[in-house]
Formats: structure tokens, sequence, C-alpha cells
């Protein structure tokens, strides 16, 4: 909780330091040139900003004010993507190949391979991930998967026979029903 | 190079006004489609395990399955600011495992039934409407097939 408050306060002041120095520069209040002739002499020392080992040292303070707050903001802005937690699982059937597997919780979906491994990507503060097993024909099947209480992965997702069978099969392609598309559309499967 | 450098910055800041006011927009304007509706074979039979999923170039909705009868529900959350321009561009589409057997404009289906979220005006059941202020859709059934 702490670390959000943290980055928030972080990137509001990134953001508001950018803009700032942004504004006072479009108001003419602030110039990008050298701070003046005496700092000229002494070159490197307009603006110094020190932490830890790293040190920032710039004549033209205007530009170092914009770089440091552009980097609160990329930094705020990396640690709000968020680190991402890998979740396998394995089908459990006798023909494994090729179930198609949906994330709800996690908007993704993937397709398992000729073993029945799966595996996807999810946020790392997602709590519970409902997947969802079929493929064509079937009924598909859901699975309560608790990310934080796995203990061993990949999970197993033992599939019943009504999502084992096909119920009916595949029906014909009618291409009058697959309409052309003036631009590329997303792929189906999560990248 | 200060007029050079002031040149630059100066676009800089319009551009992340703008960007900043769009964003707010965008993420307090955001609708849901609750769609949902049967996909049938060409001999009326319900078809399950077909993924059912709304795209645009903007991005994908969630897929969902259909079920033992054919039945299907899925919520779509689409932004605003892509209509009226592209509502011709919204597909629904429908996978039979990994093949794509179905792709229509929305905007194309017949509906069922309609509940908009705003019942203000008289045309809040229209498919312009529906995707922009967002609602409840039960679509006729899909046949798909010969």
């Amino acid at each position: 909780m702490i670390e959000k408050i943290i980055a928030i306060i972080s990137a509001s002041g990134g953001f508001i330091l950018m803009v700032g120095a942004l504004i006072l520069l479009y108001r003419g209040k602030i110039t990008i040139d050298a701070i003046n002739r005496t700092v000229k002499e002494k070159p490197l020392q307009a603006l110094v900003v020190e932490i830890g080992k790293i040190k920032v040292r710039s004549q033209y303070p205007t530009i170092a004010l914009f770089l440091v707050a552009a980097g609160c903001f990329w930094l705020a802005l990396e640690y709000a993507k968020g680190s991402k937690v890998k979740i396998t699982g394995i089908v459990d059937a006798p023909n494994a190949a090729n179930y198609t597997v949906t994330y709800n919780g996690a908007l993704g979906l993937v397709y398992s391979d000729d073993k029945g491994h799966f595996e996807e990507e999810v946020p790392e503060d997602v709590n519970l991930l409902v997947l969802e097993i079929g493929k064509g024909g079937a009924v598909p099947q859901k699975f309560n998967v608790y990310p934080h209480a796995v203990k061993e992965w990949p999970v197993k997702c033992k599939l019943d026979a009504g999502t084992i069978t096909s119920l009916v099969s595949a029906p014909q392609t009618n291409n009058s029903q697959i309409a052309n598309v003036a631009r590329p559309l997303p792929p189906v499967q999560t990248q | 190079m200060k007029s050079a450098l002031e040149s630059i910055f100066k676009p800089l800041l319009w551009i992340a006004v703008a960007c900043a006011m769009c964003h707010t927009v965008s993420a307090g304007e955001l609708q849901v489609l609750a769609l949902s509706g049967t996909v049938m074979d060409s001999s009326n039979r319900p078809l399950p395990g077909c993924l059912i999923s709304v795209v645009s170039s903007f991005g994908r909705s969630a897929p969902g399955f259909t079920q033992s009868d054919g039945k299907f529900s899925i919520d779509v959350s689409l932004p605003p600011d892509i209509f009226p321009i592209a509502t011709g561009e919204v597909y629904l589409e429908i996978y039979w495992d990994r093949t794509l057997k179905y792709r229509q404009p929305l905007v194309s289906l017949p509906i069922a039934s309609a509940v908009p979220y705003d019942r203000s005006s008289a045309a809040a059941s229209s498919w312009p409407s529906l995707l922009h202020d967002g609602g409840r859709v039960v679509l006729h059934p899909i046949t798909l097939g010969k």
C-alpha cells in the first residue's frame, strides 16, 4: 500500500514538474540558455543533484529539471505496470492437444500444446483466475485457480467426460459469413 | 539554439496537456455492453464450445464459450471515442477451436431484445446508441454453416 502511495506521489510530482517547467519556459520565465555568465565561468555548477553515488550536474537548469521530472514520472510508470506471474497448467484428458483456455480475470486466451500444457502471464495482484477450458462441440469446464495459494505448478485441470467428448461435429465454413476487414484486427490468442 | 529548443518544448507542452485531458475523458466514459445470444448449426442444433468475442482495430473483448445449449454471454468494454465513426468496424467473431467460422459487423446483427442503460432517447435501442451508452443486448440466434 505504501509503495503505491509513493508511486502516485512520484508520478504526480514528476508530471507537475514537467508541465510546470514547460509552462515557465513557454511564458518566458525561464530560458534554456546557460543560467548566466557567472555560472558559465564555473561550468557544470548551475544545478547539482546528488542521490547517493549518482550525481547529476548541468549548467542548463531547465533541461536538467525537465529530465529529473521525466525520470520520476518514468520510474513511477514502470512501477505502475506491475510485475507479472507466470501461470502454468496441464489439461488432464486422453487427447489433451488444442484445447482453448480462457482466463477470466486476466482477459487472456491460450491454446494447450500437444501434451496439454499451457501457460500465461497474468498480473501479480490477481487473486482469483477462472480458467475455462473447452473445444469445439464440447461443453466447456471452469476451474478456479488462486495463484497465491498454489504450491505446485503446473496446476492440473482434470476434464469431465462432457468436456472431452464433442457432442456435434464442426459446422461447415461458409465464406459469406466471414466479412473482410479494412484494417488488421488483434489476434484472438494472447501475445 | 535557444529558439530551436523552445520550438520543441512548446508543442510538447500542448501534447502533454492534451494527452492528460483525453485520458481522463476516456476513463470516465468507458461503457459496457452485455451481449448474449445463441449459436446453432444449419440443422438448428445448439453448438457448444464455440469461442465468441467482439473485436475492432482498437482491441478485443474478453472471449467467452457457448455452453451446452449454445448460449453465450460476454461483456464488451468499448471506449466511446471510436463512435460513431467506426460502428461498422466492430465485429462479432466466432471460432471453432482455432478456425474462424463467423465474422460480421455487430451493427448488422438483428437484436432480439435490448435494455439500454440510457433510456432517455427514443433511439436508445439502436446499435449506435447501445455501443455509445452501453446496455444489455440479446441477439437473434446465429446459424453457422451453409
